[in-house]
């Protein structure tokens, strides 16, 4: 005792600077045992945790795999669903247990398909999931809300989707882009409708998303998508194309010619692209003329490239005469490429004798068949 | 009398100026550690809870993915070049090439990479954008499988030039610039694409990527399998330097769009950016950072909105040196590296045209990487003649020599807790603990090494002549933040020239 | 020796592997599997196979490498491929490289069934 006093009025006997200093150290110290024990606590729980998700995995996937290659009816599951829910069954990790199993059959059913698919969705369902995903939804923080629509629509719950259509237009972006892009993968293509009126860009990656999911549909006429072209929001119509290059909207070939004299070059990049998709022959005029129109050189490429896979003579000649005249090595170079591609070796090795040295590179470089 | 009053007073003006710039400093250096140490934990959380429901899958699996191109510059590596390039061969991505550049190897480099891979030599031809050493043939395999694999055997010109021959050669609109001896993680182009591709608002030119160190790792055909602490002390404290580098600092300045360096060692560029502005300076010594800003120059100047970002998950790995004298020469060169590009940028300095790089990247680069080991230095000295003459209250000092102690060790646990709640790497109790131990030796033998060689690197610049750029020209590929194996078998192009003067060193 | 026609799964994922070979063994085969390609290549040339099942990104000897191998060497077992990728490119390289069929993931038991039939039959 008297030694803590002692300690306490040597303290008190300290000018000021040196008891801060004193008790800042003091400060660091504690800080610096808490946090060391917090971590290795930390590391304690996360290795029981990986135990734990061993064991619940090499038990219940003998289970899932019983329910996905079998051919019983979904009655039969809910014997499957009540042993996984004793599985998984704990007084202290039951939440934690619950998000192992949820990984594990989202994992199945990201490899699965057809049949197996379902009946993993049916068992989704039946372990309860589904509701604790919901509940998630309607209850958490923007990060569970965002996880809680990726696996609802991941596991195709498409009971959901008015549930989810609610958060399309939420002021968090994570759980907006969430929103629209599961609205798609459980509603199709009429949860596109977002787009009539979207002002704030769509980033590629959400645009790639949707692109992606969209593909997974059957074939169908998009009317809707005659809007998003003419729409003010560039990166609408950027999607636009892209959706209707990869989806063969024929119907849509005279808005994209329209769309080849675009503001933006990133538009006009798109717009070339889908003529050549879409075999737009009769976009050919156009391409010439904003050949001549542009300076960006990755317009110019990407005309080439166009007026390779859809001309004839005539844009084999004009290639040939670009190889010949041409001093930009990109352009050169997607000239020859596209002849090339066109079949024309022939016209190829004629223009050499009247070539730059590095035009000469260049064809032979696309003549080369090992490359 | 009265001179020794004078005297006096002077000294007490000087002892005042010296407490003042000690606390001030102190106080400075705390407080900015603990602003990034807590934007980057908010933001490896917020980036963790996105991870959790993203799906690379969309991206693999896109007709609309970006293209892209890996350079890796190779110089002496036939230990290795196998595994590696087969390694980068493997990477889950859907449309990318390989362009391996062997830079004039001395050993059989070349001869095994076309033995394994079935190469044969084409006509290649190459758009030279950049300037660089002669190149003396392409390759390609004639086994199919590897058909996005390009290997360019040139003459001996360094890293940058490398790196420039391969921004030539490569065909696509993003380039990842790496090191050979990296180990990448398969996902890592997914990964770094995404902000790419996510940025709807300013053009992304560039983005870096954590650095990890795989000293003690298991590495198995050319991925990390198993995560170890290093088994010595001297990588466990670089393992400790590197978390609060990358995890701490560079997520922080990643966040604010003040990042001034990209680690050679791992970095996705727009090319068109790349090349508009010069590529590598191939004279330079620390040609990462220099490139980085000079990107940023450009892009402002040319008044393009632009940003650079960073991936906080852990893509690459990286072998450190373990010896002392090999380390303190890279340090050296990095201190080199790091002054030389300040001052070939020194228009940046507070220039309010340059925004957040003019007015607090650079000048916190200049105080913290260039000025700070000097200040610590020259305090330290200071001190020391200071209390033998009497004139300071030694055990206040000391006091405040265990404050920074303090701070430091505790700073250095909030890392590992960071750490430990966001990507977990190091799976063991016990290897925690090692790296809490060095935690604890870490301010007193590390730091003051560290400090140590960034002193000689200032003195080397300004009074060795090591400024002076033709001479520092070919250093082989010693790299900043790259790994020690490399700096061990470092061997230039004119290796005589510079072993005189690394030996003078 | 048993007289079950005999397969061999590649793929570096154990979920997969496990759910694989439990659907095949299931539909009366002998299932035996592989964690990458240099493994695959081991036990291909310790004995035959009347199919393979190969992923496609795999650490060191994809799957792409694998079938142009194994095609080279006269397997006359046919490749399924079945992977995530599925670009056009992908598709074309795999087929260009000598594989026999090609599935992407998520991909249905039931259809796999089938196609490793046909490619049993097509085979005889």
């Amino acid at each position: 005792m008297s030694l803590l006093s002692e300690i306490y009025y040597f303290f008190l006997a300290q000018e000021t600077r040196f008891q801060v200093a004193i008790v800042l150290v003091l400060i660091m110290l504690v800080l610096a045992g808490v946090l060391a024990l917090i971590v290795l606590r930390e590391r304690t729980r996360k290795n029981r945790r990986e135990e734990r998700e061993q064991n619940i995995r090499r038990r219940v996937e003998p289970i899932l795999q019983e329910v996905a290659f079998s051919e019983q009816e979904s009655e039969e599951f809910k014997d499957a669903a009540q042993r996984i829910n004793k599985l998984i069954q704990s007084r202290y990790h039951r939440q934690s247990n619950k998000n192992i199993l949820n990984e594990l059959i989202l994992y199945y059913h990201r490899n699965l398909g057809g049949e197996a698919a379902k009946r993993l969705q049916e068992l989704y369902r039946q372990t309860g999931l589904k509701r604790t995903q919901l509940d998630h939804l309607k209850n958490g923080d923007w990060h569970f809300k965002a996880k809680a629509i990726s696996d609802l629509s991941n596991m195709r719950m498409a009971e959901t989707l008015y549930e989810i259509l609610a958060y399309t237009d939420d002021d968090n972006l994570n759980v907006r882009n969430e929103a629209q892009y599961a609205a798609v993968k459980l509603g199709g293509k009429k949860a596109l409708n977002f787009l009539d009126e979207l002002k704030s860009p769509l980033s590629d990656w959400q645009q790639i998303r949707l692109l992606d999911q969209s593909l997974r549909q059957d074939y169908q006429l998009i009317e809707e998508v005659d809007t998003w072209l003419k729409s003010e929001n560039e990166s609408v119509v950027k999607f636009a194309l892209r959706l209707v290059r990869n989806l063969n909207q024929y119907q849509e070939i005279d808005q994209i010619i329209k769309l080849l004299y675009h503001k933006s070059i990133g538009v006009q990049i798109q717009a070339v692209k889908t003529c050549e998709e879409l075999s737009a022959t009769k976009s050919l005029e156009n391409l010439h003329e904003i050949f001549e129109l542009t300076k960006n050189v990755k317009l110019k490429t990407q005309i080439l490239r166009a007026l390779g896979e859809l001309g004839g003579p005539k844009e084999a000649g004009f290639l040939r005469e670009v190889i010949i005249t041409e001093k930009h090595y990109d352009i050169s170079f997607e000239a020859a490429r596209s002849l090339k591609r066109m079949g024309r070796q022939d016209m190829l090795q004629a223009t050499n004798g009247n070539l730059t040295p590095q035009n000469q590179g260049i064809v032979k470089h696309i003549l080369d068949e090992r490359i | 009398m009265n001179e020794f009053d004078a005297t006096y007073s002077l000294v007490d003006i000087l002892v005042y100026i010296f407490y003042f710039i000690v606390y001030g400093y102190t106080i400075f250096v705390m407080t900015s550690y603990l602003v990034l140490g807590i934007i980057s934990t908010i933001q490896a959380r917020k980036y963790l809870k996105r991870n959790t429901y993203t799906d690379y899958l969309n991206i693999l699996q896109s007709p609309e993915a970006p293209t892209l191109s890996i350079l890796a510059p190779a110089f002496n590596e036939e230990n290795t070049i196998i595994d590696n390039v087969r390694s980068l061969l493997n990477i889950h991505y859907p449309n990318y090439e390989v362009v391996v550049v062997n830079d004039g190897s001395k050993d059989r480099t070349l001869v095994k990479l076309i033995e394994e891979y079935e190469l044969e030599a084409v006509d290649y031809s190459i758009n030279y954008n950049l300037k660089t050493s002669k190149i003396k043939a392409v390759y390609k395999s004639r086994n199919d499988s590897h058909s996005n694999l390009v290997v360019v055997d040139k003459e001996n010109g360094g890293k940058s030039d490398a790196l420039n021959a391969a921004l030539n050669v490569s065909s696509n609109d993003y380039t990842l610039n790496i090191d050979v001896d990296c180990v990448l993680e398969e996902d890592i182009l997914l990964k770094l694409m995404k902000p790419f591709l996510e940025e709807t608002d300013q053009q992304m030119i560039a983005s870096g990527g954590v650095v990890r160190i795989a000293n003690n790792c298991k590495v198995e055909k050319g991925r990390v399998t198993e995560v170890n602490v290093p088994n010595k002390l001297i990588s466990q404290f670089q393992t400790l330097e590197y978390l609060r580098s990358f995890l701490l600092a560079r997520v922080a300045w990643g966040n604010l769009d003040g990042l001034l360096l990209i680690s050679g060692a791992i970095g996705v560029f727009q090319k068109e950016i790349v090349i508009a502005c010069g590529g590598y300076d191939r004279d330079t010594i620390g040609e990462d950072m220099e490139l980085t800003v000079r990107m940023r120059r450009y892009a402002r100047e040319k008044n393009i909105d632009y940003t650079i970002g960073f991936v906080p998950d852990p893509l690459c790995w990286t072998e450190v040196p373990e010896s002392w004298s090999v380390l303190r020469r890279q340090r050296n060169r990095w201190a080199r590296g790091s002054i030389e590009t300040l001052l070939s940028h020194k228009r940046l300095f507070f220039n309010p045209f340059y925004g957040k790089i003019g007015l607090i990247s650079y000048p916190y680069w200049l105080l913290f990487e260039w000025l700070a080991p000097l200040i610590e230095f020259i305090g330290i000295a200071l001190l020391i003649i200071f209390s033998l003459l009497g004139v300071v209250n030694v055990s206040f000092f000391y006091l405040m020599l265990f404050l920074i102690y303090g701070f430091t060790v505790a700073f250095t646990i909030a890392t590992l807790y960071i750490e430990e709640i966001t990507y977990f790497q190091y799976k063991k109790r016990r290897q925690l603990l090692k790296l809490l131990l060095a935690g604890l030796l870490e301010p007193i033998i590390y730091h003051p090494f560290m400090v140590f060689s960034a002193v000689t690197g200032n003195w080397d610049y300004f009074f060795e002549g090591k400024s002076n750029w033709g001479q520092m020209k070919r250093e082989g590929f010693s790299k900043p933040k790259g790994g020690g194996r490399k700096i061990t078998r470092e061997a230039p192009a004119q290796p005589i020239q510079r072993q005189r003067k690394l030996r003078s060193t | 020796m048993s007289d079950k026609t005999k397969i061999l799964i590649v793929d570096d994922e154990p979920l997969i592997r496990d759910a694989l070979a439990f659907k095949l063994t299931k539909d009366g085969y002998e299932v035996e599997t592989a964690e990458d390609g240099e493994k695959a290549i081991q036990k291909i040339e310790a004995q035959e196979y009347a199919i393979i099942i190969s992923d496609i990104m795999m650490p060191f000897i994809s799957g792409f490498e694998l079938v142009k191998i194994l095609k080279e060497r006269g397997t006359d077992a046919p490749v399924l491929m079945l992977t995530s990728l599925n670009s056009e490119t992908a598709v074309l390289k795999a087929f260009d490289l000598g594989a026999d069929d090609f599935m992407t993931k998520p991909f249905s038991p039931n259809e796999l069934s089938v196609r490793i039939k046909k490619l049993l039959k097509s085979k005889k």
